[in-house]
């Protein structure tokens, strides 16, 4: 897990470096020019990157079990039953729209006219907003250390907005305008996070994802691309309506500027900054965070590690403010929110820790309802692993959830109500523990696959 | 082809840690899962043959003193995510 782990960090020091190729484009270009590049070359290279990778996929694959256009467009049309039954493309496109072109024009918008430092206090809003969101959708507990964590992140922000506010800015944070725009982001970016993951597999997404396991990351890519080409078609139409509405001058300016560049369009995306953004602060980042979702150790959740890792990228962020773009913020004051921002990543990863549940069902069932048992508790969010026994019982369950209320939902509504179900009993894991004997690089395997030596 | 088993045991008070230590050292045991509930282990045991399994049983686990109640399964598919 250690290696995946350190992708993840890599990843947010990457997206945390983002301020510093931005404002030197600023400085030139209008930020929606730079938001439009970014979503063109992005969508058109991780097109070419999920061409290259199904081609590789299919490669002597049977037809059944080829990752197709077909088979991907397919996915558009499924039901998205987390997100008010809608059809998918419907889903994509407004995450497409608020949660990413919304966000990232408020992003940039504040970090041209309040900073780097600043406009963390927005990240901060919607990683509050996102704690709340899970709360009252039963994802998390709201225990001690969560309260914990969301009093240190409240900190955090009144320091950076009251030192900020005493510091000669581009425009003072005290003002509506740059309430606004920072509220708006947090609120754009908590929508982000919250609904970036609302799109779970179909049953019969399920079933090819067991025969064909690169499925998922292949549709993971066809959807951040899909959401970025989304992104970048939406944003003319939004610019229109934005300078129709002339809601600030500064920017219906930086609209006027975006048309008036559109013929530098190739020019600029060539320019080392915005390919830095494109390649170092979009394409890998996304596809590492992906490949680490794809590939994370089942006994331990991604949910959690993506959610304390996220912290890191505001912390880059105001380090890359004070350092690399020297704006005005006293250093003692930035090492006192780097140390508070570090007590909340321990608190969100004790708060986390604390209301997770790990358990074990095992079930008796009635003849002939095997497979359809099978079929229906595999397809459950929570569950990790399913397993038809011979002996006392018939299946196992393994579940993983992120909170007490969450697991009680998947036991009362998903396991109870399983097809042919006659009993169910629950078993908690305390803890897990490998075989010593076996190296850590043999450890999973089969035994009949392990070095003799140890085997 | 290889053999997987689910085994649950009821382990006596005050001997988990030292049951636990005697299973880690056996090669064929893959994990060691200490829960609550009915049981209180949940081995993963994979052999290549099922004649293994006796060896397993008689020479091993059946040494271990601790244990109180043994129900082994086979594992006859496994669907992980």
């Amino acid at each position: 897990m250690r290696n995946y782990l350190i992708v993840l960090i890599f990843i947010n020091i990457l997206w945390g470096i983002i301020p510093w190729p931005a404002t030197h484009l600023f400085l030139n270009y209008s930020i929606f020019t730079v938001i439009f590049i970014r979503f063109v070359m992005s969508a058109a290279i991780l097109a070419a990157i999920l061409t290259a990778f199904c081609v590789a996929t299919n490669i002597g694959a049977p037809c059944k079990n080829r990752i197709t256009l077909t088979r991907l467009i397919k996915y558009l049309r499924y039901s998205n039953k987390d997100f008010f039954c809608m059809p998918q493309w419907a889903y994509l496109m407004i995450v497409a729209v608020i949660g990413v072109n919304g966000q990232l024009i408020l992003f940039f918008w504040g970090l041209k006219t309040l900073g780097a430092i600043v406009i963390t206090i927005g990240f901060i809003i919607a990683l509050i907003i996102t704690a709340a969101a899970n709360w009252s959708m039963g994802k998390e507990d709201m225990s001690g250390f969560t309260l914990l964590y969301l009093f240190t992140m409240f900190i955090v922000m009144i320091i950076i907005g009251f030192i900020s506010g005493n510091e000669p800015h581009h425009e003072n944070i005290i003002s509506i305008q740059s309430m606004t725009v920072t509220v708006s982001y947090g609120l754009a970016y908590g929508f982000f996070f919250i609904t970036s993951g609302l799109d779970r597999m179909t049953n019969e997404e399920h079933f090819f994802t067991r025969e064909v396991p690169r499925y998922a990351l292949a549709r993971t890519i066809f959807k951040i691309t899909l959401i970025f080409a989304m992104a970048s078609v939406t944003l003319i139409p939004l610019l229109f309506v934005l300078k129709t509405a002339g809601i600030n001058p500064s920017l219906t300016e930086e609209i006027s500027g975006f048309f008036s560049q559109l013929h530098l369009l190739f020019k600029i995306s060539i320019m080392p900054n915005m390919l830095f953004i494109t390649v170092f602060c979009t394409i890998i980042p996304f596809l590492g965070y992906y490949y680490a979702a794809s590939r994370w150790p089942r006994n331990s959740s991604f949910e959690l590690w993506g959610g304390i890792t996220a912290m890191i990228e505001p912390i880059v962020n105001m380090l890359v403010g004070l350092y690399l773009l020297h704006e005005s913020f006293p250093e003692t004051w930035l090492y006192v929110v780097i140390v508070l921002m570090g007590i909340a990543i321990l608190m969100k990863y004790l708060s986390e820790t604390d209301s997770q549940v790990h358990s074990l069902i095992f079930i008796t069932s009635r003849p002939n309802y095997s497979k359809m048992i099978m079929k229906e508790a595999y397809c459950i969010k929570s569950v990790k692993n399913v397993k038809l026994l011979l002996g006392k019982y018939d299946f196992m369950v393994e579940i993983l959830s992120s909170s007490m209320k969450d697991f009680n939902d998947v036991v009362a509504n998903k396991i109870a109500r399983l097809p042919g179900l006659i009993s169910y009993s629950v078993n908690n894991i305390v803890s897990i523990s490998r075989n010593s004997s076996i190296p850590d690089a043999e450890k999973g395997m089969p035994a009949n696959k392990r070095n003799k030596t140890t085997a | 082809m290889a053999v997987k088993m689910a085994v649950l045991m009821k382990i006596k008070n005050g001997s988990m840690k030292s049951v636990i230590d005697s299973l880690a050292e056996i090669p064929e045991v893959t994990k060691i899962s200490s829960i609550t509930g009915d049981y209180d282990i949940l081995l993963d045991i994979e052999v290549e043959k099922p004649e293994q399994l006796q060896s397993i049983y008689l020479k091993k686990i059946d040494h271990i003193p601790g244990i109180i109640e043994i129900h082994s399964q086979f594992v006859l598919s496994e669907w992980e995510k």
